[in-house]
């Protein structure tokens, strides 16, 4: 109940303040991240739009830090309506909707300009009606920064990684590319992942270089280098129902807040990932620069992934992105 | 919501429904009748509590030790403390001090090394006159170091509820546990000598016997080694090292010491399992009770409320002390660490408390909480194993308890008794 | 009847028993492989969690036989006679509420797992398999519930400890 009081309750009938004294609908907006880092600026940057647009109709509540679940459980969370909106790695999605294994190829995207002119275009819709098959609404894309690779040496050329035992997530595309690469991917749960590079149970990791600097890693690692190998991307996807719930007006102020959202995020992430570089060679990490050859080498040495995926992520949608990528990075 | 939350768990626990249906069962009506949520949300997090590798340690750890126990291993380790120890005076008393030392180390659990080292030792200490309030007193609040000692099934609940490194964890432990056993041992000692009531007989030391029973128990006493080792020398993670001490003792027991086949093997195997469930369906209704909690955002609630009172890290220290302390007179330690763990955490790191050193407070407040009347799992295990009723054991066991408390305040406030071994191993 | 019983204690024995050595064993296999492969095998992780939880489910209903679940007991202890008896009642219809609504919320996740596709990301089978152990398990938990509350009126009936192994 509000702050109704006996006059408010005697007038029944008063519709008028009743819309006034009405509870604002509550968005539950889960993640895995820490209050410090971009990907939750980019939910606190969501509230405050979408509680200015909706001028209070809307309230948005943030939980960081996997505080209701894992992110395999958020995301179930989202499908059964128990959360209402999540910031959830594709990764993770594709194990929901398998045709968005598409976004974790190697060395799919040429540059980043391509990367978002793809997901806000062709590719984004379509990953959208594959999200909705599943009983989300897909509400754009916001940055994790490109993956890179560590360990106590550089890794230029596949003999670098030829023998080098480095962690995996456990997803099959993951370790598929490792092995393309000629490491040997060696499972290992993110919660043992210090642990294991410290012991020295594995020789390194891959992670976008957020991670590496959140972690310490430094402290356990010699050497960045920068690959580029694939991108972290976050998706916000929101119950299909309660968005649907929503009167049209507001379902059209959620799209344009996370809009907002999504494009600050981006830009609060690429100055944060110049200063991730800095603040690693200023701990010491020697981050090591591939030259376009070498970049080149590795992609063709993870082109069999693309092969391995065809089936998973299904022909017809693998060759119009690849044609949209194309189309996109000769413009 | 919250107020009707707690109300029921409390009204639960009172009166006797089991600890996890406790914490479940009041997160569902709350669920049902204060949300617009489907309590299969509960269903949910009953499962995904336990969907973590990081727990896999604890069911491998408490296989391995009732494998030991079956299989000879536990019965070596005691001939071996007793052959070390039985030339001093009160040497029996010692024998059982440090054979739960021992057998606590490998173990991880401290109803587990009551029942291990009681169960043999009780009859020893009747035997040779000893008071037999202080024989319980000192079985139940020895066993209570097999949880501060790595490996431990606690530390691992408080590195899972925190995100706190095990392997860390397992280092600090070694420090506090030592320096726990020193000064539970100082009081024994201390009793020996002046109490008319604690005889013992002194047999001189055997060095003939001594090697003969150290050559038996040899693979017994490796498995520290095994497990600290592998895990500091990269061979293993702490939850790798659980399976592989499982897979050793079944290897020793089966076929060096002959003395489990495939039925006592099957049967140890059930037994593990069953205390595995009694432990970890703990840890899935924590979770779900958490779920209510958090979605409620409670503990940013309560750790915002503690952190504008300007609480001083000493000050915060003690009432850790004072809250974990009387939660473990009235609980399981499991249950305590899943349920206020997650509260203390945060405050703890914002006040810039080590949370590796946290974790082995919290664990020894829960260590003492285990033999601290009225409730305490090792005082009913130790009732149940030597029929030595409550009235006669209470009382003996406060010098116990006042021993411990000072364990504990060097614990809490030297934090080089934990802290030096992983600042010097992981620099 | 009894032989049904002493059927679902053995099955429920022979799953958790036979599953806690699978999982001792799936791990040691995969530090022998890392060790001298330099690799592994990318399910035993996964794997592992999912017959742990198996173990803890079903054990969690031989636990509601020989009456293990960890409690307070300390006014259960005080009480006698009529007032003891009545007092387990109690406890045990919160028990089988409990346990009871839990195994038909479960068919919840089960269903929308099986409308929705979603694959565990390392063994790559549907989620509802492992999500099964829910319902499972507390189905069992609830049976034993009933035959707990049977028994405190035929307290006759009531196997022995020992054949509860
Ligand atoms: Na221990
Ligand atoms: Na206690």
């Amino acid at each position: 109940g509000g702050g109704g009081s006996e006059t408010s309750q005697g007038d029944a009938g008063g519709a008028e303040e009743g819309t006034e004294s009405n509870e604002p609908i509550v968005i539950r907006y889960a993640h895995n991240q820490h209050e410090s880092t971009p990907q939750h600026e980019g939910t606190v940057l969501f509230k405050e739009k979408i509680e200015e647009l909706s001028e209070g109709r809307i309230e948005v509540q943030i939980y960081p830090n996997n505080q209701l679940g894992s992110l395999r459980e958020t995301i179930e969370s989202v499908q059964a309506g128990q959360i209402e909106l999540a910031q959830q790695p594709i990764g993770m999605i594709s194990n929901f909707v398998p045709e968005m294994t598409l976004n974790d190829l190697p060395y799919l995207f040429p540059s980043e300009e391509v990367l978002w002119a793809v997901l806000d275009g062709e590719g984004g819709e379509m990953y959208d009606s594959y999200l909705e098959n599943q009983g989300f609404v897909g509400l754009g894309y916001m940055s994790g920064g490109p993956k890179q690779f560590s360990a106590h040496k550089p890794l230029r050329t596949t003999d670098d990684f030829a023998g080098t035992s480095i962690r995996a997530m456990e997803a099959p595309i993951v370790i598929s590319t490792m092995e393309a690469l000629g490491a040997n991917p060696v499972p290992i749960a993110f919660s043992e992942l210090y642990n294991s590079l410290q012991q020295g149970v594995v020789d390194g990791q891959e992670n976008p270089n957020q991670s590496f600097v959140m972690l310490n890693l430094h402290e356990v690692q010699d050497v960045v280098t920068m690959t580029n190998h694939s991108w972290m991307i976050y998706n916000n996807i929101m119950n299909k129902d309660f968005y649907e719930s929503l009167p049209a007006d507001l379902q059209e102020l959620v799209r344009e807040a996370m809009e907002y959202a999504n494009d600050e995020q981006r830009l609060l992430m690429q100055a944060e990932e110049e200063s991730y570089i800095s603040e690693l060679e200023e701990l010491g990490t020697e981050v090591v620069q591939l030259t376009d050859e070498e970049v080149e080498a590795l992609r063709q040495a993870t082109l069999p992934v693309y092969d391995e995926f065809t089936d998973v992520i299904g022909e017809d949608l693998m060759q119009s992105i690849l044609d949209e990528i194309e189309r996109l990075d000769n413009k | 919501m919250i107020l009707a939350l707690f109300v029921l768990l409390l009204v639960c626990l009172f009166i006797g429904v089991p600890i996890f249906i406790s914490l479940a069962f009041p997160s569902m009506i709350a669920i049902m009748f204060f949300t617009d949520n489907s309590p299969s949300i509960i269903a949910q997090r009953l499962f995904g509590g336990l969907d973590q590798f990081g727990l896999m340690a604890m069911p491998l750890f408490i296989f391995a030790a009732q494998v030991m126990l079956d299989g000879g291993m536990a019965r070596k380790l005691l001939d071996w403390s007793k052959a070390l120890v039985s030339w001093m005076p009160g040497g029996t008393a010692f024998t059982t001090h440090f054979s739960s030392l021992f057998f606590g180390a490998l173990s991880g659990s401290s109803p587990a090394t009551v029942a291990a080292i009681g169960g043999i030792m009780y009859p020893e200490l009747e035997k040779e006159k000893y008071d037999r309030g202080f024989s319980v007193g000192l079985i139940s609040s020895s066993s209570s170091v097999a949880i501060i000692i790595p490996p431990s099934v606690t530390m691992i609940l408080y590195g899972v509820a925190t995100g706190v490194s095990i392997g860390s964890l397992f280092i600090a432990g070694i420090g506090a546990g030592i320096l726990y056993t020193i000064v539970l041992g100082i009081y024994v000692w201390y009793r020996v000598k002046k109490d008319k009531q604690v005889v013992a007989e002194q047999v001189p030391f055997n060095p003939k016997q001594f090697i003969s029973v150290t050559i038996k128990a040899i693979w017994a006493l490796g498995i520290p080694f095994i497990i600290l080792g592998g895990i500091y020398m990269g061979i293993f993670s702490p939850t790798e090292a659980a399976g592989i001490s499982v897979v050793y003792s079944i290897f020793v027991s089966m076929f060096i010491y002959k003395e489990m086949n495939v039925k006592q093997l099957y049967k140890s195997s059930v037994k593990a399992a069953v205390l595995t469930a009694q432990v970890m369906i703990l840890t899935g209704a924590a979770a779900a009770f958490g779920w209510i909690l958090s979605s409620a955002q409670l503990p940013q609630m309560l750790a915002n409320l503690v952190l504008e009172m300007n609480t001083s890290p000493v000050m915060f220290l003690l009432l850790v002390n004072v809250v974990f302390l009387i939660a473990g007179m009235f609980m399981d330690g499991s249950g305590a660490i899943m349920i206020l763990a997650p509260l203390v955490y945060p405050i703890g790191l914002a006040l810039g408390i080590d949370p590796v050193h946290l974790g082995v407070i919290v664990v020894t407040n829960l260590a003492i909480g285990m033999f601290t009347p009225p409730l305490g799992l090792n005082l009913f295990v130790a009732n149940g194993i030597t029929g030595v009723p409550f009235s006669k054991m209470i009382p003996s066991t406060l010098p116990f308890l006042a021993a411990s408390l000072i364990a504990l305040a060097l614990i809490t406030y030297v934090e080089d008794v934990s802290m030096f071994l992983p600042r010097l191993i992981y620099p | 009847m009894q032989l049904l019983n002493r059927l679902l204690n053995r099955f429920e024995e022979v799953v958790i028993g036979s599953a806690i050595l699978i999982v001792s064993l799936l791990i040691l296999v995969n530090v022998v492989l890392r060790y001298l492969f330099g690799t592994g095998i990318n399910w035993t992780e996964e794997m592992v969690r999912f017959l742990m939880i198996l173990v803890t489910f079903v054990g969690a209903s031989i636990c509601v036989r020989q009456g293990s679940h960890i409690s307070v007991d300390f006014l259960f202890n005080l009480l006698k006679g009529k007032a003891k008896k009545w007092l387990t009642l109690c406890i045990y219809l919160i028990c089988v509420i409990f346990t009871a609504s839990m195994a038909w919320y479960s068919l919840e996740i089960i269903q929308q797992n099986m409308r929705f596709i979603q694959k565990a990301p390392a063994l790559q089978i549907p989620m509802y398999i492992p999500y099964l152990i829910l319902p499972l398990g507390l189905f069992l938990c609830t049976i034993r519930y009933i035959q707990e509350i049977y028994y405190i009126f035929r307290p006759g009936n009531k196997p022995s400890k020992e054949e509860a192994l």
